[in-house]
């Protein structure tokens, strides 16, 4: 009998063990589980670096693209920089911005993970925009909006798209088999002469430049610091939308957009301290910023 | 003691599965490579790819037609 009992408590004795053993398990299971889950979810609510939510504003037209070639450093008229640029034109609105910026953006639409950006990052010869503003012209209707990131907000403000006092001229000549007329005016410090066309029915051009009854081909300024060039004009094959990347803009004006520029490319030791850059990294970057002495509007009022 | 080896361990284990570029700092920025193209890297805090394409500008120079 007291073996019985005392084998049967000991039978009880191992299931309680058992059992607390497995709830034990259990409970370390659920913990980790959770944990996993709430990482998960954390990483999933960030916002991720390239990912945001388009706006298609209206199908693009025609689609011009331009070569800039501008010398950054007013003292050092051998090194020419070039980009090649894109404008297209929609029924009412237009889009501005490098080819670089607009494939690189194009790459980001169709990133999903940190994985696949990654792998853009590491890749050599990607596409590397060192013009990165976005003009929209007519949106909002007869405004400019300009779009500029500066580590590590993405800025934009609006001015009217009234902005120049062209005089025609009655100089012609032809481009690419376009007549085209001439006309000047001043604009940000500079003098500018553009050559349009009349045959082309759209009263826009590269940069900031509108308003000719045509559009802009060619336009420099009088120092040939900044020329723009027509290179094609092309009817897009398959539906492009002009579209806007709806980011968390800091909405502001012309003067704080380039104080905050300003102020970002003076106090780039401590800008680049901010993001994590090591003394070698910050060396580079002074050295980088210091040519920087030729934007294309010398006045910015 | 077992209890909390087993989720020590397990972190642990967790914290190198997950990419270390998949650490997200309070204001959902990033820290990732800046890979120039003359093999030099860089780290930066990156909160939009644009912030990558400033700093990779900046740390490894001009490419004609950029």
């Amino acid at each position: 009998m007291f073996f019985f009992s005392y084998s049967f408590s000991g039978f009880i004795s191992k299931i309680k063990k058992k059992l607390i053993h497995n709830q034990n398990k259990l409970s370390i299971m659920r913990n980790i589980f959770l944990l996993i889950l709430i990482s998960f979810s954390m990483t999933s609510l960030a916002q991720m670096p390239y990912d945001y939510p388009l706006t298609d504003i209206e199908p693009a037209e025609l689609i011009v693209t331009y070569s800039l070639k501008y010398q950054q450093d007013s003292l050092n008229p051998d090194f020419i920089r070039q980009s090649d640029m894109l404008l297209f034109l929609g029924q009412n609105v237009s889009k501005f911005l490098s080819h670089k910026l607009y494939r690189v953006d194009t790459i980001m639409e169709n990133i999903s993970s940190h994985a696949e950006f990654d792998e853009f990052l590491m890749q050599r010869n990607k596409p590397m925009p060192y013009v990165r503003y976005m003009i929209y012209k007519n949106y909002p209707k007869d405004k400019l909006t300009y779009i500029e990131h500066i580590p590590s907000s993405t800025f934009k403000f609006e001015e009217d798209l009234e902005l120049f006092n062209w005089q025609l001229s009655g100089d012609t000549s032809t481009i690419s088999g376009y007549k085209v007329q001439k006309a000047i005016c001043d604009f940000g410090g500079r003098s500018w002469v553009a050559w349009f066309s009349p045959e082309i029915p759209y009263n826009d051009g590269p940069y900031k430049f509108n308003g000719l009854p045509g559009l802009i081909f060619n336009v420099h300024d009088t120092r040939n610091h900044y020329v723009f060039e027509m290179e094609s004009i092309e009817k897009p094959t398959q539906k492009v939308m002009i579209d806007l990347k709806e980011k968390n803009f800091v909405e502001t004006t012309k003067q704080d957009f380039f104080r905050a520029k300003d102020g970002f490319y003076n106090n780039i030791v401590s800008r680049g301290k901010d993001a994590g850059l090591d003394s070698k990294a910050i060396q580079y970057a002074v050295t980088s910023v210091s040519d920087r002495n030729n934007p294309i509007e010398l006045k910015r009022k | 003691m077992k209890k909390i080896f087993m989720t020590v361990a397990l972190l642990s284990l967790f914290a190198f599965i997950v990419p270390k570029t998949a650490t997200s700092d309070d204001n959902g920025c990033w820290t990732k490579i800046i890979y120039c193209d003359d093999g030099t890297q860089h780290l930066a805090l990156v909160c939009d790819y644009q912030d990558w394409l400033t700093w990779h500008e900046l740390l490894c120079g001009y490419v004609p037609g950029g």
